[in-house]
């Protein structure tokens, strides 16, 4: 199941050439993913302990005394699946399966697109490798193949100026997060000595030395590391940025399938970085609160489609952390699988969200969403999948907070103004889409607006479909009894009620706007998102002026400075040889009679009784 | 076997007056007579290695044969086979003479090794400083005037240093004067004949910054007028501060400062000047120059490791300095004189290489090795300054050498207009092939053996009196 | 009489056993003196106008062959839990002075003798379009190499400053004779650094002999002597400056630019490859093994170099327009990493940094090597005409692409799990030397990124000149490169069947390296806390 997309991609990168057969392979690779995933998923149903397999990588001893755990080192693939990996496996094979099925078809016109399909492969290992992961060096590893073939998708139009400037930006933002995870994973090594998950937690308190200083470190890195990839704010902007540059299959694959993958090592990870003290987890439970909230309401501000779209689903991701951080904060862990089941939901509709919305772009020939319009009418399947996919994002949480959020504590507040926000963001696309009139531009005839390929329609309606479906199945206890293994009572109605009523409110409220002046509402968003950006380009230029112009210029001076240096030193030796070939060509006598008449007169002075 | 000790010295002797005598005959060419005059000190260095074992004394003292007297012997007679096998005669004035000459010098150094009193120090010194005088006045009258009245000064130098001393300890006598010295006091009245004495020496030797006329007349005269100047001059003339410094070392106030300040101009001063000039004679000159420093250096630890490695460096500085400007013949004017020897003259290119990288102290060869026994006794002795000081000089000898290095073995030969200029191609004879080769082999192996080499340079050190 | 007596004093070399089957005691000298008999019989060889050029290419490659064959077997062979030395060589040399010719291997030096192995057979491959004076060129490239080799066998200071030295004059002479425009100063400052460099482990090495007595420098005895922590510290800083000019780390890397850039292939790879790496070796071989004390006062200096030559090199990295200028800045990352792990003394970050030198080693040269030949092909090294490269010559896209994963220690590059080591090792002791090292990385990635970019996928430019893919030749030595990164990243502990504990064919780098690992990292092992859990 691991090996085989590592097969395709090899096979891919070393043997195909054309297009067509290098998207067959890789999804042959998928294909033969999910399958032997179903298999252990359907093996999965017929007993409640996991799968495991453990295979040494590295075993190196590095010392004959001190404490045990530090004598030796070794990297172990232990590959772990219970009903939890197996049903996250199956959905972000899903992902890239419907991904890959619509970008053989809307992608054909994608330069280099053997790469592009050989990394979509090298993704997908990374993925199943990192969800499988019970061993932190290992999660690691498979963590960072993932992350390199993701930049390398979403940087893949290099030819595009814009695209190579946002592609840089998807590496620095999650390469940073990624370098905090192993630090993270470092600082827990360097003082437990252990790598296991399942060996590293029993003894996260039983081990002496390790102050509470270290395992805030050890949380907070963990936490940056996995937030990056889930793309929290404020480290969300390797997707926004890279959305509208990025082919929409790359797109559509990083939020979907990191957003499952992060929160299922989120989960996997909590009871480590549960380890630190209560503050710690208290300012997570506020970093996941504030991000839950500014994502979806910076949403609203300006007109970008696909940008909204990543942040509205960086909402749901948010939501899902809030939601497993704080079952470990309030020490009710049994809930923390909630958030993972918000996510799993969210993540198949945020792809056929960002696919949907790429084609109407296309057709629209616009990224402003003010432009945009009457897609009911002219491309009805992609604005229902739209439509739908938006809806099952809206709703995604509502099931799993009924089960564990109260509405009147603080956190159920923060999460209600979220769940509201969010909900807006991500049906003001789909309305503003379907809805209003599509105006004629310069160069642009509404009457040519078409559809996409028939062979590309389905897979947005369907992974919003399967979206939909987890999001309903969130609300059945026995589905996550499923998952994590723990009974659950069913959530009582008014509660599902009340957190669906809450999208509901954003949803009439978008509705409401729209219908009344849809044009002014898009003119007030549009309006804030200039001010927004007008934000962050000074704030860009201000960390370009005091911290990175400076910087640079320091560097740049040395690497003159040090070769001019070292050349002074050589000409000062030059100068040194000449001066002592000068000395050669002193008058010889003269000199030897001066120095001599000198000692004589030294020797006359120093001997007693000649001239005193 | 004691009858054998002077043999060497005889068969030097012999070797110069026959080629003088030979030189009054008929003007006809004698292609066999660089090899006859090898063959003199050649069977000169066999008996020597094979009977200069024999510990003797003999005049009451006036020379011993002891291991100090056997290693210089060797070195110097080596020194002096390899530089007439390697040198171009068509470049020299007079051969006949120039053979005679240089043999005397090996002869004055051989003094030198095995007197046991002033006198035969300053005579051997003598003796081989005026062969050198000799040979310039070949090609240069002027600067062998030069040569001759410096030399005096140093001379007088050297007298009144001895003079002094003798009247210090009332001997001559090296053992007797080691013996007194070891009741009298480090004072003004000592030191400053001491001062002079070993100014003289440093003249002798060209120890920069006293260079003045030694350096002139390296790079004006005939290729082997300048290896017998800068090396077997100047390894007499170390030969002689050997012993000096031996006898002083109960009083090293007296000497010791000085001679680390005289080292470090010298090891940095040559290293920097070899690096500066282009001319590849005065590049060996100043090579030479530093190695001095070097052996100086080792003269100033004034205990035995430190001399029997400043004896060790001796017989390596001996066998390049002295060789060096004759193996380099006419291709030594100017930057590109040497472009294109590796390719036009295999051994000989070889043999330059090796040189110039062994007075600059690159590893593996004699010189490093020398320079590396030195810098483990300046260490021991807590020198570090002068041995960091020293380093420095090293890394700029190892630049200029390479620079030669680089016009042997990279650089084009010249065409022949150029060639006409001055840098003139060595004559290839079988002779001269075979003594690069050895030159080669001797530079080499000097590492290699280094061991026995050393062992027995520190027996000698051992017999000057040092424990 | 004396001939009799200085023959007699040279006494032969006697077998070591315990070195498994393979028990030559010359294994050793062979890897160091054969390339110096073969350069000079090469010389003794006639070749009027150049006729047996190629000859001497194909005696040059099957004597590195041969070497890499030796050393496989002895690899192979190697003992992987014997403390000791291995392959030990032993005989008196200057006995008055107490140097002796005593070499030997433990595991970090079977791994760098691996590693100067495969990086002498690419050099050899990457000089096989030299055209000029053939003979020297290879004559030099093998002294080099048999230099390079002397330095890692040597377990003697007296040996080790003799082949830290000697390494210098053929790459000089080598960058002068067949370098770039800039070659000048590329070979005067490679004299100059490495010279100062040499001068600096002789101030160290002789401060530790006059310390210890002046008995021997023989590291059994100078590197197990008990000196004063004022003596080490002078040893160790000068130990530093020593490895700083050769690995090099900033400041004293002025060499790195001009030689990287303008040397020929071959020298480059060699340098970037195995002479460089010996500055780290020396730190982990002297100062790590033999002087704890200051080891652990300059850990935090040590540390901090690490740090700043991994940022500036990226840094440098991210604004110049040349991309070997680039790409020499950027072999720089690697040794930086390596020397954290001196820094951070704990033993695994010690591993980590034994497994770092041989990953660093293979990853600095294959970039360097890349960049070279790219900007050979593309006629042109200027990043402002190098362009949209990847279509036109995939094989080098392939290669500087894999070339930058392993400089950042992507998983499945054999830089990984070192790097893992390395910060798994540091983060206790080195904390913030650690995150200054993870944000250099940061760094590093972007500037590689930006290079990837804009020669090897941005916009084609139609003014520059024609190019052409990788030949047959270069794809071989960057393959050998490439492939000793991903078999190590693959297999660190050796291929094993399934089911099965015990490697086949290859026992393993990570097995290898750590004989005698434990000895050097003894000194170093945190006390173990009472009641510590498992």
């Amino acid at each position: 199941m691991v090996l085989t997309p590592f097969l395709a991609f090899v096979l891919a990168a070393t043997s195909v050439r054309t297009r067509r057969s290098a998207a067959n392979m890789a999804m042959f690779g998928a294909v033969a993913t999910l399958a032997l995933s179903v298999l252990v998923a359907w093996g999965l149903t017929r007993r409640s302990t996991a799968f495991e397999a453990t295979y040494r990588y590295l075993n190196i001893t590095v010392a004959f005394t001190g404490p045990p755990n530090f004598q030796g080192f070794g990297i172990d693939i232990i590959l772990h699946v219970d009903r939890l990996t197996s049903v996250a496996l199956l959905v972000v094979e899903l992902c890239v399966i419907g991904v890959l099925a619509w970008h053989r078809v809307v992608g054909r016109s994608e330069p280099g697109s053997a790469r592009f399909y050989a990394l979509v492969s090298t993704l997908l290992f990374g993925a199943v490798g990192a969800l499988v992961s019970y061993d932190l060096a290992e999660l690691f590893a498979f963590w960072g193949l993932a992350g390199a073939a993701t930049y390398l998708m979403l940087a893949h139009r290099w030819t595009s100026e814009e695209a190579s400037r946002t592609g840089r930006i998807a590496l620095a933002l999650p390469f940073v997060s990624d370098l905090s995870l192993l630090c993270g994973i470092a600082v827990l090594y360097s003082h437990y000595g252990v790598q296991s998950i399942s060996g590293l937690v029993p003894i996260l308190h039983s081990t002496l030395g390790v102050g509470p200083r270290s395992m805030t470190a050890a949380s907070i890195l963990l936490f940056i590391g996995v937030a990056g990839r889930l793309g929290l704010w404020p480290l969300h902007m390797w997707l926004t940025r890279t959305a509208p540059t990025a082919p929409p299959a790359a797109s559509a694959m990083a939020q979907s399938v990191w957003s499952v993958v992060a929160i299922v090592i989120l989960y996997r990870i909590m009871p480590i970085i549960g380890a630190a003290n209560h503050t710690t987890l208290r300012g997570l439970l506020y970093a996941c609160g504030v991000a839950a909230i500014a994502a979806p309401l910076l949403a609203l501000f300006g007109n970008e489609p696909r940008r909204v779209i990543v942040l509205a689903g960086s909402g749901v991701a948010a939501v899902g952390a809030a939601l497993i951080v704080h079952s470990y904060y309030a020490s009710s862990t049994t809930f923390a699988v909630m958030g993972v089941v918000c996510v799993m939901a969210a993540a198949p509709a945020r792809a056929a969200a960002t696919m949907a919305i790429a084609s109407i772009a296309a057709a629209m020939r616009t990224d402003d969403l003010a432009e945009m319009g009457d897609g009911w009418r002219r491309m009805r399947a992609s604005t229902m999948a739209l439509l739908l996919a938006a809806l099952a994002i809206s709703f995604s949480v509502a099931g799993t907070l009924a089960f564990a959020v109260g509405s009147r504590s603080r956190f159920g507040l923060a999460i209600g103004e979220a769940v509201l926000l969010l909900s807006i963001a991500a049906i003001r696309v789909g309305l503003g889409v379907a809805i209003g009139p599509l105006r004629r531009r310069r160069a642009f005839d509404p009457d040519r607006v078409r559809e996409g390929p028939r062979s590309s329609l389905g897979w947005p309606y369907y992974l919003a479909l399967a979206g939909a479906a987890l999001a309903v199945a969130s609300l059945f206890p026995s589905w996550i009894g499923y998952l994590d293994g723990h009974k659950h009572v069913s959530a009582s109605a008014p509660a599902i009620a009340l957190w669906a009523g809450v999208a509901v409110i954003g949803i009439l409220i978008t509705a409401f706007a729209y219908s009344i002046d849809k044009d002014g509402a898009l003119r007030a968003s549009a309006a804030s998102g200039r001010r927004l950006d007008a934000v962050l380009n000074a704030g860009a230029a201000a960390y370009t002026r005091f911290i990175s112009a400076p910087v640079l210029a320091l560097t740049l001076g040395l690497s003159d400075w040090i070769p001019q240096g070292d050349g002074d030193l050589a000409r000062a030796a030059a100068a040194s040889g000449r001066f002592a070939l000068a000395v050669a060509r002193v008058p010889a006598l003269p000199l030897l009679v001066g120095l001599a008449a000198v000692l004589a007169l030294a020797v006359g002075l120093a001997e007693p009784g000649l001239f005193r | 076997m004691r009858n054998f000790v002077f043999v060497p010295e005889a068969l030097v002797v012999a070797g110069a007056l026959a080629i003088l005598l030979l030189a009054r005959g008929r003007r006809r060419s004698r292609p066999w007579l660089p090899a006859a005059a090898a063959a003199f000190p050649l069977v000169a260095l066999a008996v020597e290695l094979w009977a200069g074992a024999t510990l003797a004394t003999y005049f009451g003292g006036a020379l011993v044969q002891d291991r100090f007297a056997l290693f210089a012997k060797a070195a110097v007679l080596l020194a002096a086979v390899l530089a007439i096998a390697v040198t171009d005669w068509s470049e020299e004035d007079a051969p006949p003479i120039g053979m005679a000459t240089i043999l005397l010098a090996a002869f004055g150094v051989m003094v030198v090794a095995s007197s046991g009193d002033f006198v035969g120090l300053w005579a051997g010194l003598e003796l081989a400083a005026a062969a050198g005088v000799v040979h310039v006045s070949l090609r240069r009258t002027d600067l062998a005037l030069g040569l001759l009245v410096t030399g005096g000064v140093a001379s007088a130098l050297v007298l009144v240093g001895l003079a002094f001393v003798y009247a210090t300890t009332g001997s001559a006598d090296l053992t007797a004067v080691r013996h007194a010295m070891g009741t009298v006091a480090p004072t003004l009245p000592l030191a400053i004949p001491v001062l002079l004495l070993l100014g003289g020496l440093a003249v002798r030797a060209g120890l920069m910054p006293f260079q003045f006329a030694r350096v002139p007349a390296g790079l004006a005269t005939s290729p082997l007028g300048a290896g017998m100047v800068v090396g077997l001059v100047a390894a007499a003339a170390l030969t002689v501060a050997l012993k000096v410094a031996a006898l002083l070392t109960p009083l090293p106030a007296v000497f010791s400062p000085y001679l680390m300040a005289a080292a470090a101009v010298a090891m940095v001063g040559g290293g920097a000047a070899a690096l500066a000039t282009r001319s590849p004679r005065a590049r060996i000159v100043y090579l030479a120059a530093g190695q001095v420093g070097w052996i100086a250096a080792g003269l100033a630890t004034h205990y035995r490791v430190g001399m029997g490695a400043a004896l060790f460096l001796v017989g390596a500085f001996a066998l390049a300095a002295t060789t060096g400007p004759a193996v380099m013949a006419g291709a030594d004017t100017g930057e590109f004189a040497l472009a294109g020897m590796g390719l036009l003259r295999p051994a000989r290119a070889a043999a330059i290489a090796l040189v110039f990288l062994s007075l600059a102290g690159a590893p593996p060869l004699a010189g490093f090795f020398g320079e590396f026994a030195v810098a483990a006794a300046l260490a021991q002795s807590g020198a570090f300054w002068l041995l960091a000081l020293g380093l420095l000089g090293a890394v700029m000898s190892v630049g200029a050498a390479v620079g030669t290095l680089r016009a042997i073995y990279l650089q084009s030969p010249p065409d022949e207009s150029r060639r006409a200029a001055g840098a003139r191609l060595p004559v290839l004879t079988r002779l001269s092939s075979l003594g690069a080769v050895a030159l080669c082999i001797a530079i080499a192996g000097y590492g290699v053996f280094a061991n026995p080499i050393l062992g027995l340079a520190n027996q000698g050190a051992e017999a000057l009196g040092l424990r | 009489m004396i001939l009799a007596a200085i023959v007699a004093a040279s006494p032969t070399p006697v077998g070591v056993p315990g070195a498994g089957i393979f028990t030559s005691p010359l294994i050793l000298s062979l890897s160091i003196w054969v390339p110096v008999a073969v350069a000079i019989g090469m010389n003794a060889l006639p070749n009027p106008r150049g006729r047996y050029d190629t000859l001497m290419k194909q005696i040059a490659f099957f004597t590195n062959v041969g070497i890499v064959f030796v050393l496989f077997i002895a690899y192979n062979q190697f003992e992987t839990f014997l403390p000791t030395l291995q392959f030990e060589e032993k005989l008196p040399w200057l006995t008055s002075i107490g140097a002796t010719y005593h070499l030997g291997v433990d595991g970090p030096s079977m791994t760098m003798m691996m590693l100067s192995g495969l990086v002498g057979i690419a050099a050899v491959l990457a000089s096989w379009g030299v055209r000029e004076r053939v003979r020297s060129y290879f004559t030099l490239l093998l002294l080099t190499q048999s230099a390079v080799n002397g330095a890692i066998a040597a377990h003697d200071m007296f040996l080790l400053v003799l082949f830290w030295g000697a390494a210098i004059i053929p790459v000089a002479l080598l960058i002068f004779g067949w370098g770039g425009p800039r070659r000048e100063a590329a070979a005067w400052r490679l004299v100059g650094y490495w010279g100062l460099g040499t001068a600096a482990l002789l101030i160290a090495t002789m401060i530790a002999y006059a310390a210890n007595g002046g008995g021997s420098f023989d590291m059994d005895v100078l590197l197990k002597a008990t000196l004063t922590p004022r003596v080490q510290l002078a040893v160790g800083a000068a130990l530093v400056i020593a490895a700083a000019t050769r690995l090099p780390l900033f400041p004293l890397h002025g060499w790195v630019r001009d030689v990287y850039a303008d040397s020929p292939l071959g020298v480059s790879v060699l340098v970037a490859g195995s002479a460089s790496r010996l500055g780290a070796y020396l730190l982990l071989r002297v100062l790590v093994a033999g002087d704890p004390d200051a080891s652990k006062l300059l850990a935090p200096f040590i540390a901090g170099l690490a740090a700043l030559t991994i940022i500036y090199a990226a840094l440098v990295a991210l604004r110049t327009v040349d991309l070997r200028w680039a790409a020499a800045h950027l072999a720089m990352v690697p040794g930086g990493l390596t020397v954290l792990g001196l820094a951070a003394l704990t033993p695994l970050s010690i591993a980590g940094s034994v497994l770092s030198n041989f990953t660093g080693g293979l990853a600095a040269a294959l970039i360097v090597a890349a960049a070279w030949t790219l900007t050979d092909r593309a006629q042109a090294r200027s990043l402002q005409v190098l362009g949209g490269l990847a279509p036109r010559m995939p094989i080098l896209t392939w290669v500087f692409v894999l070339a930058a994963l392993a400089l950042l220690g992507v998983p499945l590059m054999a830089s990984f799990p070192a790097e893992a080591m390395i910060l798994f090792g540091s983060f206790k002791t080195q904390p913030v030397g650690a995150f200054a090292v993870v944000a250099g990385l940061v760094l590093a990635a972007v500037a590689l990124a930006l290079l990837v970019h804009r020669v090897l996928f941005g916009q084609p430019n139609p003014d520059a000149p024609a190019v052409s893919d990788a030949s047959l030749g270069e794809t071989w030595y960057l393959g050998l490169l490439a492939g000793g990164l991903l078999w190590v990243g693959l297999f660190p502990g050796g291929p094993k069947l399934p089911g099965t504990d015990q490697p086949i064919f290859d026992p393993g780098l990570i097995n290898v390296m750590s004989a005698g690992l434990t000895d050097i990292a003894s000194p170093y092992v945190a006390p173990a806390a009472p009641g510590a859990t498992q």
